[in-house]
């Protein structure tokens, strides 16, 4: 069986685990994405300090439990 | 004469003003001697004249941008489960998990698109000058001078767009090599290069 079949063989079985694999792998880069953020934030609020940089870092971190949430579920239920 | 009827302030009025000012104070992109805003750097002693953003409405493309990003998946997604474009055998998970990420991403690109605007401020204190240019979210351009070395100040303000929501760029010139200082589709140009050349006079005065 060449590599291309087994390719082929994969996607005709298990179409929708190929699909799994591709949300994961971007979900994993876009909690990574925004735990960057997260930190970015913080900084920001260092350079230029207002009142209202504490809101915003809660809104990151509500950003990044958004992504870790949808991750989780896209592994435990997809 | 006696006053028959004095009004009493309303408490409750008068908070949810303070709360507006608060938010415009916080969202505006044109502040005169703010207060509860401090930045990098600042020296003891140093006040903050003036805080400049980008004029809100060049914020308009990413918000509709945003918006049609919120819509698109009500729009969108009937049509494409009626017409049979998606085979019928697809897990109801499948849709969910499109949803779910459709709008994890939507969400990050207002998010950092707000930031770029609310952390890009141009400041003019007492002493100096200081830009800080957010170029995206992992790259920071911070440049600053003292208001002695400023040499010329300019403004530059064309087109439909800037001439009614009143923005434009102001040009800062300082001596030697240095940078020139650009503050970019801010509010109300005119009165920034007046109160740099003020700040600019009382410097030579002293």
């Amino acid at each position: 069986m060449t590599l291309e079949q087994f390719i082929i063989n994969i996607i005709q079985a298990t179409p929708f685990v190929l699909l799994k694999l591709f949300a994961i792998v971007l979900l994993f880069f876009h909690l990574a994405f925004s735990f960057v953020l997260m930190r970015q934030i913080k900084i920001m609020s260092h350079v230029v300090e207002a009142q209202i940089s504490p809101a915003l870092y809660t809104i990151s971190i509500l950003h990044f439990f958004s992504s870790l949430f949808v991750l989780v579920w896209v592994i435990i239920f997809l | 004469m006696p006053d028959i009827f004095i009004s009493q302030p309303n408490p409750k009025k008068k908070e949810n003003s303070n709360r507006f000012n608060l938010y415009k104070q916080f969202f505006s992109a044109h502040h005169f001697m703010p207060d509860g805003i401090r930045f990098e750097t600042q020296e003891v002693g140093e006040t903050i004249i003036l805080l400049l953003r980008k004029h809100w409405i060049t914020n308009f493309i990413w918000i509709t941008i945003g918006i049609f990003l919120l819509l698109l998946p009500i729009v969108i997604l009937p049509a494409i489960v009626i017409s049979g474009i998606i085979p019928s055998n697809l897990p109801g998970s499948f849709f969910s998990l499109l949803i779910l990420i459709w709008y994890l991403f939507t969400f990050s690109y207002l998010l950092v698109n707000f930031l770029l605007w609310y952390f890009t401020v141009s400041i003019v204190t007492n002493e100096r000058i200081v830009d800080i240019d957010f170029i995206n979210i992992l790259n920071k351009r911070f440049s600053a001078t003292r208001i002695s070395k400023v040499e010329d100040v300019t403004m530059r303000r064309g087109g439909f767009i800037r001439v009614l929501f009143d923005f434009g760029d102001v040009f800062i010139q300082t001596a030697g090599k240095e940078v020139e200082f650009e503050f970019l589709a801010v509010p109300d140009p005119e009165k920034a290069v007046r109160i740099i050349n003020e700040l600019m006079g009382k410097q030579k005065e002293e």
